[in-house]
């Protein structure tokens, strides 16, 4: 036995030192055999990686999902925690386990700015660690069934020391948005095709009812403006309004009330029938509407220019350090005579070029103006033309309000010959947008580590 | 002398013994033995890793993806804003072949319109991202029609 071993290994040694023939397929046996190891190291190591790439984006959205429910109302750590334990069941991570039961933690950021105001019993942040194994194909071969893939991400809810906005409303009362509106579509409460105004009055309920009261005042102005001021009461008629005054009379007043208002609706979607505001443009509703308290009353023809000017002057002078916002609402079309411009002859001509400089104005001082046309002619000859005095640069009373709008995305349009790049045929969506666009700073983001 | 065999006979035979004895050529043979099953082994690990790479970059498109489309809610191009983000996320990958599919709570959107009106807060927006892959070496397909495809959801915000 000790003899035939001590053979073997020398025939192996005269094979080794001796028999060279048949030594390459030998050594490449088992160089293939290291470099099928490594390449399985490979694979499975790009696998873990790949498995820890999408559980990092899972546990992202999983801390944004809690951020979400940390942010509605009456939420506690059991909504937070369900929250995110409902996203992680219903989008886990392929190829990865999850060990235990992962649980979300609350707590109190400060060191981050711009984060909603927090306390011990009031947290602001969502922090959620999840820690998973990835099974491995070719590492089993050395003992190694599993790596161990971990990611932590913290979302902060939504809110935050948002600027607040000043919201002013332009409306144009003049005869002409008396006409009808074929594609303003339907209004709660009016029977047959809505007119220009009236689609008007529930563009402005509609932003009313989803705007936030405690960040945003809004305030009215219509023109032509009125002979004195007027401030809608409680059970107002028609009749109440006072009548319109010359544009640039001394005595003329624009503004609807006298501040801005934050008590126009109560936080779930329904106008306050008590504020100013809400008293001024009506609520449409199938049933038991409250009728608006003012009209179009008009009569003074339709001049924008000062309105613009007014409004902005107003804005100005705000000094709660908000962002202001204009929202023009009007058929676009300008064009008063002398007399209702207070005999200002300088002011005849080019009235819807007045108004675009008046709004650019506006734009330049930080502004943001937002415009929505309401049956806003396109043509600039023929018995249809709008803007006639308008000489001799011809400019159409739809791109007066186009160019009236601070950039294309802030122009709105319920008539596609008057087209616009907001392809919103319903206004109420069309303002659930613009509210959206004023409020999207408050969305809950992730925070670094 | 007698010869049993014809001496022609006797010399092809000494000839196929000292063939089979001569070591001359034979790392050629070797080479030529084992060189197909390295050059596979290279080749395929080169595509493996090729692939594999790609795999990452497209499950980090998909997340890139998700979470730009969950915040475009309120904006008017969410889907030009979301496939923008993926092509972003994916410099590597050749942008015609990536395919990119937007769901809001299952339904797929592929307009800017019909996601933006789709995008409703609280529910699941998910980006599925798929780009083909090659995995063929020296004529063998190990997986014909390949594809390398990941989807990332996130709550909208």
């Amino acid at each position: 036995m000790k003899y035939s071993i001590f053979a073997a290994l020398r025939s192996l040694r005269h094979f080794w030192r001796h028999q060279q023939s048949g030594s390459t397929l030998v050594m490449a046996a088992s160089v293939i055999s290291g470099v099928v190891a490594v390449a399985g190291l490979s694979v499975d190591v790009g696998r873990a990686y790949a498995a820890k790439r999408a559980l990092s984006g899972q546990t992202q959205a999983a801390a944004l999902a809690g951020a979400y429910a940390l942010a509605q109302a009456n939420a506690t750590s059991g909504t937070v925690s369900t929250a995110v334990s409902n996203w992680t069941t219903a989008n886990p991570v392929s190829g990865v386990t999850i060990s235990g039961t992962p649980t979300p933690t609350l707590s109190c950021v400060t060191s981050t700015s711009n984060l909603p105001t927090c306390n011990g019993t009031n947290p602001n942040v969502v922090s959620f660690t999840q820690t998973g194994t990835v099974p491995t194909y070719f590492l089993k071969a050395v003992g190694v069934s599993s790596m161990t893939v971990s990611s932590t991400a913290s979302a902060a809810k939504a809110g935050g020391t948002v600027k607040p906005f000043n919201i002013m409303f332009v409306l144009d009362a003049t005869g002409s948005m008396g006409s009808s509106d074929s594609n303003c579509g339907t209004i709660p409460g009016i029977s047959g095709s809505p007119s220009r105004w009236q689609c008007a009055l529930y563009s402005i309920q509609s932003i009313l009812k989803v705007m936030p009261t405690a960040q945003d005042g809004t305030a009215l102005m219509i023109f032509p403006g009125l002979s004195s001021q007027y401030s809608p009461g409680s059970g107002c008629s028609t009749s109440s309004q006072p009548g319109s005054a010359h544009y640039y009379a001394t005595t003329v007043k624009y503004q609807i009330g006298t501040t801005f208002d934050n008590a126009y609706n109560d936080g779930s979607g329904n106008l306050s029938a008590s504020s100013p505001m809400v008293r001024a443009v009506g609520i449409y509703k199938s049933s038991s509407s409250t009728a608006p308290c003012l009209t179009n009353k008009g009569g003074e023809g339709s001049y924008a220019a000062e309105v613009i000017n007014k409004a902005q002057a107003l804005l100005a002078a705000t000094t709660n350090n908000a962002t202001n916002v204009i929202i023009f609402l009007s058929d676009g079309d300008y064009g008063a005579s002398q007399t209702n411009l207070s005999g200002q002859s300088s002011k005849v001509a080019n009235q819807c070029a007045q108004a675009v400089t008046a709004a650019q104005a506006a734009t330049a001082a930080g502004t943001q103006v937002f415009s929505v046309a309401y049956g806003a002619s396109t043509a600039t000859s023929g018995n249809s033309s709008s803007c006639t005095t308008d000489t001799p640069t011809r400019i159409s009373a739809c791109t007066t309000m186009q160019t009236i709008a601070s950039d294309s995305s802030k122009f709105y349009s319920t008539d596609s010959n008057c087209s616009s790049t907001n392809q919103l045929s319903q206004l109420p969506s069309v303002f659930q947008a613009i509210s959206t666009t004023l409020t999207s700073q408050t969305k809950p983001r992730l925070l670094t580590q | 002398m007698l010869r049993t065999q014809p001496r022609s006979v006797d010399a092809a035979a000494s000839k196929r013994r000292s063939l089979l004895r001569d070591t001359c050529g034979a790392a050629a043979v070797e080479l030529a033995v084992t060189l197909p099953v390295f050059l596979a082994l290279a080749i395929g690990t080169l595509k493996f890793g090729v692939a594999m790479s790609q795999y990452l970059t497209v499950n980090n498109a998909a997340a890139q993806g998700a979470m730009a489309f969950a915040l475009s809610r309120g904006t008017t191009t969410p889907y030009t804003t979301t496939t923008t983000a993926i092509s972003n996320a994916a410099p590597n990958l050749t942008s015609g072949s990536v395919t990119k599919t937007l769901r809001v709570g299952g339904t797929a959107c592929t307009t800017d319109s019909a996601c933006q009106s789709a995008l409703v807060a609280g529910a699941t927006a998910s980006v599925t991202v798929s780009y083909p892959c090659d995995l063929s070496v020296l004529g063998v397909n190990f997986k014909s029609s390949c594809t390398l495809s990941a989807t990332a959801a996130q709550m909208i915000q």
